[in-house]
């Protein structure tokens, strides 16, 4: 039983916001009836347009956003409707990465304290294992970040937005968590940043066996980093299974527009 | 007269900075000639199409030469240069929610652009026009876009608005900053293809500005290379694509690559190519 338990199961899960003004006023779902299992060491991304509900799918496994309806377990523990003080097993093992470093670290906090952050939580000191020593957990981290210790007494403001994204990529993995959630993590930066935090990324999940999800728009990165694949539209997952699978032979037509639609580097050679 | 565009030797400084911005580069463009301008963020490349469109801020000093069809535009003056822009080269930017007038009806907004430029059609006419222009830039229900404000668009119908605003008077020059950096896949590569006839149908030049070499690679003849304010290289995209000389343009081109890589595998970064050190003397 325990072998098969997923990591997460998502069961008709819907998410509905209202909106209050212009055209379209009235109730969205951004998240309509989804059904998902993350099992551990899967490496899944998902992907999708804007609007379409893949980052408020990702926000509920974070139990960050509420399910309008539906039921979401994280080791067959519900935490869709879980108290914030019942989700210790999740705050401790799950860390999340954003798209945007700028607003998702704290401009007023130096990097040495954004990294431990996540180390005062009682919920994760309250798991046994955590890492005690936090000044050496804090030196040990942004060396699997590639960051130099001496950046931990900077500011984020001072750093490049590659850097911002590595202090990002350091506290998350500081509680060494064993699921990592990552949302657009690389949509912000250049091509050339892009790649350097690419590969941290996948050697990071291969070293740890990390159960991974990342949201993403662009197909291209997915198929680097990922083992399987869900594609949404209209808060819906409208096809899903191993990466090569899915972008070989799309089933769905919306996945073949979309896999069309990329822009490919015009071969010239002849 | 082959040149329709031919910058020597530009220069950007902005006040307090230590260095310019951009410094010294020179490239021409040809009557009907797609050039891509690629490059990483901060290495000038917008700065370059603000410059070229004489939208500077007080705070920039331009020098060195620019001309458009055989006209100095460095030191013409606001007055003048604003007769040139939207007639004889337009813009397209990447975020066309700023781009555009919050408070104004969108087709009123393409109208204008007819309007300051044209001053004997009437009305009736120009609306006419607007909305013909928005229908060849795929927005088939023109009239509704045209009585619209730019909320209640989407994304992609806004971009599409700014392709009619920027090619209704024909212009020879239209200059894109990331025009599609802001669209979905699915979105951006309608609006390209829409861009793209637009072009080859007004005979429009088109400095093309892009961090996405694929998109630069399916719209443009050549590219130049941008890198700390520098051209580095400049070529048709093909050879640059496959035969760079400058160690920088092979790295930028492998970073691009993630479909030559397989997956999992280490991406090529950079610095596997050129060491930036060296470049900061």
């Amino acid at each position: 039983m325990s072998e098969s338990t997923p990591e997460f199961a998502l069961r008709e899960v819907r998410r509905t916001f209202h909106r209050r003004r212009g055209r379209g006023a009235g109730t969205v779902a951004a998240v309509d009836g989804v059904d998902l299992d993350v099992m551990a060491g899967q490496r899944l991304g998902i992907v999708g347009e804007s609007g379409s509900g893949k980052s408020t799918l990702l926000r509920m496994m974070a139990a960050i956003v509420a399910p309008t309806s539906g039921r979401i377990s994280f080791r067959g523990h519900r935490i869709d409707s879980a108290r914030p003080r019942d989700l210790g097993a999740l705050r401790s093992s799950v860390q999340m990465v954003f798209q945007d470093p700028n607003s998702s670290l704290d401009p007023r906090m130096k990097v040495a304290d954004i990294v431990t952050e996540p180390l005062r939580s009682p919920l994760v000191r309250g798991r046994g294992d955590a890492p005690a020593d936090r000044r050496a957990r804090l030196v040990e981290v942004l060396a699997e970040a590639e960051l130099e210790p001496d950046i931990a007494r900077r500011y984020p403001h001072e750093l490049s937005g590659g850097q911002r994204q590595r202090v990002a990529i350091a506290r998350a993995l500081a509680p060494e968590p064993d699921v990592l959630l990552a949302d657009e993590p690389v949509s912000a930066l250049d091509v050339s940043v892009r790649a350097h935090v690419l590969n941290l990324f996948v050697d990071l999940v291969r070293a740890r066996g990390l159960t991974f999800v990342l949201v993403g728009h662009d197909l291209a990165v997915v198929r680097h980093v990922c083992d399987s694949v869900a594609v949404m539209q209209a808060g819906r997952v409208v096809e899903s299974g191993p990466v090569e699978q899915v972008y070989r032979n799309p089933r769905h037509d919306y996945t073949k527009t979309l896999l069309a639609s990329v822009p490919s580097i015009r071969a010239h050679r002849g | 007269m082959t040149e329709l565009l031919s910058v020597e030797n530009m220069v950007v400084g902005f006040e307090g900075a230590s260095r310019p911005t951009i410094g010294g580069i020179s490239f021409t463009l040809r009557a009907g000639q797609r050039l891509g301008l690629i490059g990483e963020s901060g290495s000038g490349k917008s700065v370059t199409a603000l410059a070229l469109m004489g939208l500077l801020p007080d705070t920039a000093h331009l020098s060195g030469s620019v001309r458009l069809a055989g006209r100095e535009l460095v030191g013409l003056g606001d007055a003048k240069m604003a007769r040139i822009r939207g007639r004889e080269m337009s813009m397209v930017f990447q975020e066309p929610m700023t781009a555009l007038d919050p408070t104004m009806r969108v087709g009123r907004q393409v109208a204008e652009v007819v309007r300051l430029h044209c001053a004997r059609t009437g009305s009736g006419h120009t609306r006419e026009r607007v909305c013909r222009m928005l229908e060849e830039v795929g927005l088939p229900d023109a009239e509704r876009i045209a009585d619209s404000y730019p909320f209640q668009l989407s994304g992609g119908q806004r971009q599409r608005v700014m392709v009619a605003m920027a090619l209704i008077n024909r212009p020879e020059l239209i200059i894109c900053d990331e025009p599609t950096t802001a669209l979905d896949v699915t979105v951006q590569a309608r609006v390209l293809d829409v861009l793209d006839r637009g072009l080859r149908e007004v005979g429009a030049a088109c400095l093309f500005i892009s961090h996405d070499l694929a998109v630069v690679s399916q719209i443009c003849d050549d590219v130049i290379v941008m890198y700390r304010g520098q051209i580095v290289e400049a070529g048709p995209v093909a050879v640059l694509l496959d035969h760079a000389r400058h160690p920088y343009t092979r790295g930028l081109v492998a970073t691009a690559r993630l479909d030559e890589v397989a997956p999992g595998a280490r991406l090529r970064v950079i610095e596997d190519f050129w060491d930036a050190s060296q470049e900061r003397r």
